[in-house]
């Protein structure tokens, strides 16, 4: 089952089974965390568009601790062209710099 | 405290998956194990395995849509870009000392398989002489303590020094990073020439010539 989600400024986000299967084969430490991929669309820190490719759209969401995976991450999700649809999602341990122009929380 | 830490990169067992739906190229060096990424930039993350640490691969999000503004084949060639990297290997060693708080990288490339042994075989591995020279030429910014080391007389890079790793270390590798980055997606813009000649050193092991020559036009 596709999962279906509202961000916070009302854009309808969808993680397919596809793309799922896609996100646990590269990135295996994902597959016990599909909620918090949900979670970070639905409730992020930060949602931001991308410097080189400004029409991506990126969520942010930070985690004191995963268990299994480490203390203080970020899940990253990115949305494709379409903006409708996850193109992946992975966690970070550290940015060198900023994931682009921040458009929510607006400042 | 002082370490050296050796790691090969054995490019043979480099194993990618691009998703043409979501523009997304993830490589990975051996099967993909599970990691942690330190995002490079918003489109480019390195894969780390945390225990034992290295390096397991890197995610490219929007490849496609970033490098045809490069090379509009991009996308067709990426198969026969991976055989190449496939032929190569790098041994990258991080040395720290904590008297002088400095932590010197270098990296040598060497073939791999039947290519390794008959340079092995025919060929005498001689040290060549280098010389360290500064990154940025400003003394203000973050990379004042980063210094290159390059052979001679070629002028080829083959590793990095960074002083004061402990009070500057971050803001340096940050440093190093962005000026690659930027060298790259800004070849008009103002860049120290080392900065171009470490991405140059980078893209020329990865076979991106066409990148090279926008670089250096």
């Amino acid at each position: 089952m596709p999962g279906i989600v509202q961000d916070p400024t009302g854009l309808e986000v969808i993680l397919t089974d596809a793309c799922w299967q896609h996100v646990i084969s590269r990135h295996p430490e994902m597959r016990p965390f599909k909620e918090l991929v949900l979670e970070a669309i639905r409730q992020p820190n930060g949602i931001y568009l991308g410097t080189r490719d400004p029409a991506r759209r990126i969520y942010r969401k930070h985690y004191s601790a995963v268990p299994g995976v480490g203390n203080s991450v970020d899940v990253l999700v990115f949305l494709g062209d379409d903006n409708k649809h996850v193109a992946t999602a992975y966690f970070i341990g550290y940015s060198f710099r900023m994931l682009g122009r921040l458009v929510w929380p607006s400042t | 405290m002082a370490f050296n830490l050796v790691q090969r990169f054995e490019f043979e067992s480099v194993d990618y998956s691009y998703d043409r739906s979501g523009d997304v190229l993830d490589i990975s060096f051996g099967p993909p194990v599970p990691g942690v990424a330190l995002q490079v930039e918003d489109w480019l993350a390195i894969r780390m395995h945390v225990a034992p640490p290295y390096f397991q691969g890197m995610t490219i999000v929007g490849f496609r849509k970033i490098f045809e503004k490069i090379n509009r084949y991009v996308e067709k060639e990426l198969p026969k870009r991976m055989q190449k990297l496939a032929r190569t290997s790098v041994e990258m060693s991080f040395s720290y000392d904590d008297q002088s708080d400095t932590l010197i990288i270098r990296w040598t490339e060497e073939l791999s398989g039947w290519r390794r042994l008959a340079e092995k075989l025919f060929q005498q591995r001689r040290t060549k002489p280098s010389i360290f020279e500064t990154l940025s030429s400003h003394p203000g910014d973050s990379l004042r303590n980063v210094y290159v080391e390059k052979t001679l007389p070629s002028k080829q890079i083959v590793g990095v020094k960074i002083l004061e790793f402990t009070k500057v270390g971050p803001a340096a590798i940050e440093g190093i990073l962005g000026a690659m980055i930027d060298t790259i997606f800004e070849p008009r813009a103002e860049h120290d020439e080392n900065a171009h000649l470490i991405t140059n050193t980078l893209i020329e092991n990865l076979d991106w010539t066409r990148l090279a020559r926008l670089i250096a036009s």
